[in-house]
């Protein structure tokens, strides 16, 4: 097993050896035409991924408005949908809503009867207090009695 | 940019090789040199000198690919045509699969490499598959390691273990054939 590994290294090794020594064989034309493609990437202008080389008509691309269009899109279709969500979500507010009607569905008839006698005597305290609060149109229409 | 100037004078023959071995072909691998230095220099020019090197291999590497995917497709496009090579298998078990025989007749200036060079290595280094011809040529002759050449071939760790240990075993093999 050793021995195996060893001269799988040593193999290596020699092929190594092969490919380096390759390379002073490389004729002359392939040598030249190296040096010139050298030359030619060096003389390409080096961008240095900064914002300085953006070219900002790039953005006005068909793919960047298609993308631009898309998200617009789905932003509205979001922005649409909303409000539909908050009603048919479960608030704060419903659920008092909720707990008022089973307190209200708890009470017998002249339990309701007192409590609305006592809105009533409330919202009277309250217009009298203002001053020109109540009038004869008001009392024309009572909401209770 | 001196600098530059430098590190490439230093790799560009042997990146030359390393896409001679890939290709097989003279032309095609100057191009792939050419994409190579140029991809370097207009984005990676600004990097630490350090840097340069496992960048420009790992560039090297992916044009390389590149070239095999192109070169598989033309060949479906044109599969009637005489000269296309005899890859027409899928990319994966072109790139993992067994040794393919050296088609030199595919291109000319490879006949005339193969035969100034006249060392059966070469040939068996030529006939492994592209990933363990990449992954040996990495691990044995720019002696990257293993974690390096995994980055450079876009590979786990373990898969350049594989991919080296295969490729040794398949030279070995055609190695000791030859010499028979």
């Amino acid at each position: 097993m050793k021995d195996e590994i060893n001269s799988e290294q040593k193999l290596a090794e020699q092929t190594a050896k092969a490919l380096d020594s390759s390379l002073e064989q490389l004729s002359p034309n392939i040598s030249a035409r190296l040096e010139a493609a050298r030359k030619t990437a060096l003389a390409t202008k080096a961008k240095p991924g900064t914002f300085q080389n953006w070219n900002f008509s790039q953005l006005f691309r068909p793919q960047a408005l298609s993308a631009g269009l898309a998200l617009s899109v789905c932003l509205l279709i979001v922005w649409n949908l909303s409000p539909h969500i908050d009603q048919q979500t479960p608030t704060f507010a419903s659920s008092q809503n909720l707990s008022e009607f089973i307190l209200l569905s708890t009470l017998d008839e002249t339990e309701l009867d007192i409590i609305e006698d006592i809105e009533f005597a409330y919202w009277l305290a309250q217009k009298l207090e203002t001053p020109g609060g109540l009038n004869a149109s008001s009392l024309d229409k009572p909401s209770n009695g | 940019m001196r600098e530059l100037d430098i590190f490439l004078k230093d790799i560009e023959k042997r990146a030359f090789r390393i896409a001679q071995l890939a290709t097989h072909c003279e032309a095609d691998s100057l191009d792939i040199v050419q994409d190579s230095m140029i991809k370097l220099v207009t984005k990676y020019s600004h990097r630490e000198p350090t840097e340069w090197r496992p960048l420009f291999l790992k560039i090297l590497e992916n044009k390389i690919l590149d070239w095999h995917r192109k070169q598989t497709v033309m060949n479906k496009l044109f599969f009637w045509k005489k000269g296309a090579k005899k890859d027409n298998k899928e990319i994966d078990d072109k790139f993992d699969g067994e040794p393919e025989a050296i088609d030199l007749q595919a291109c000319p200036e490879s006949l005339a490499f193969t035969e100034q060079l006249g060392q059966h290595l070469l040939k068996c280094v030529e006939s492994l598959p592209l990933k363990q011809q990449q992954c040996f040529v990495l691990r044995s002759w720019e002696g990257l390691s293993i974690k390096e050449t995994a980055q450079v071939m876009k590979v786990n760790e373990n898969s350049v273990k594989t991919h080296y240990s295969r490729a040794l075993e398949k030279l070995r093999q055609q190695h000791l054939k030859l010499e028979q």
